[in-house]
């Protein structure tokens, strides 16, 4: 076919696509969390709330983890995961072991 | 690799949240679906209601995508099963869609404010069947290969081929012979 025709049709249909109105989008259900998320929510937020108010925490959950001064020295501006290492110790501390 | 492909891939990847992509696909694929949807002939004045459900069904599906593949591809074959399954229901008495139906119905006033070559265009494409207006706007306007229509319309792609070449004279005639005069 002609070049030309063949553009003038990609236009045609460039053309009414744009023409075309676009509704909003409709608002939709949030996506479910699973069970595991929950949980790994709910520690974090325990975990960070266990941080604010027993500082000393921290240290301990590193040192039980055979880490050297050093490395909490390192590991205490590293926030998430010191978090994560609190949540942990709280975890454990109720009975929860990961699987 | 498209960029929706792209952020569906993030979005699997926990990388980005599912409310950004689902806006990418509406924002995108609407439009389009409306130009799409259109070439069934399915008759109806305004076909943003199907294919906002059209979209619902694809936001259901997404976590069944699987991005190896050409996200058009997907969403078109999903776009005409849902489709082809309304016009079954609502229409059970047209079980072949490659019947020749108005394309477009609009009102007087539209089409004097319309450039007339896009009216042109119009008319000439209006001049085939449906499943041929379908190949058409998947080959010119999404520039998808002959076997991607194939997956898509599960008609076979030498079949397509040989559909192709005659909507191609029919469109060149028509248009040539409009053009010219």
């Amino acid at each position: 076919m002609n070049r030309k025709i063949e553009e003038q049709l990609k236009q045609f249909y460039k053309t009414e696509a744009a023409a075309k109105e676009i509704p909003p989008m409709p608002v939709l259900k949030k996506e479910k969390r699973n069970r595991g998320e929950n949980l790994l929510l709910a520690s974090c937020i325990l975990g960070c709330l266990l941080c604010l108010s027993r500082p000393a925490v921290y240290d301990n959950a590193l040192r039980q983890l055979s880490v050297s001064t050093g490395t909490i020295e390192t590991l205490r501006e590293d926030f998430s995961r010191v978090i994560f290492e609190a949540s942990r110790e709280y975890k454990e501390s109720k009975g929860v072991y990961h699987d | 690799m498209e960029n929706i492909r792209k952020k569906i891939l993030l979005w699997k990847a926990g990388l980005t949240g599912r409310d950004t992509v689902l806006e990418e696909i509406w924002r995108t694929y609407h439009p389009k679906l409306q130009v799409y949807v259109r070439n069934f002939g399915y008759g109806i004045p305004d076909e943003s209601d199907m294919v906002s459900e059209i979209l619902l069904k694809v936001f259901e599906k997404l976590h069944s995508y699987n991005a190896r593949y050409a996200f058009s591809t997907w969403i078109y074959t999903l776009a005409r099963n849902t489709v082809i399954d309304r016009m079954r229901k609502d229409r059970p008495e047209q079980g072949n869609i490659e019947e020749r139906e108005p394309w477009h119905e609009r009102t007087p006033e539209a089409l004097e404010m319309e450039n007339t070559e896009q009216a042109l265009i119009r008319d000439a494409v209006a001049e085939l069947n449906s499943a041929n207006r379908e190949l058409i706007y998947l080959h010119y306007y999404e520039e998808l290969g002959y076997r991607d229509i194939s997956r898509i319309t599960g008609i076979p792609e030498g079949t397509i081929k040989y559909r192709m070449s005659e909507s191609r004279k029919i469109l060149k005639k028509k248009l040539e012979r409009s053009f010219v005069s």
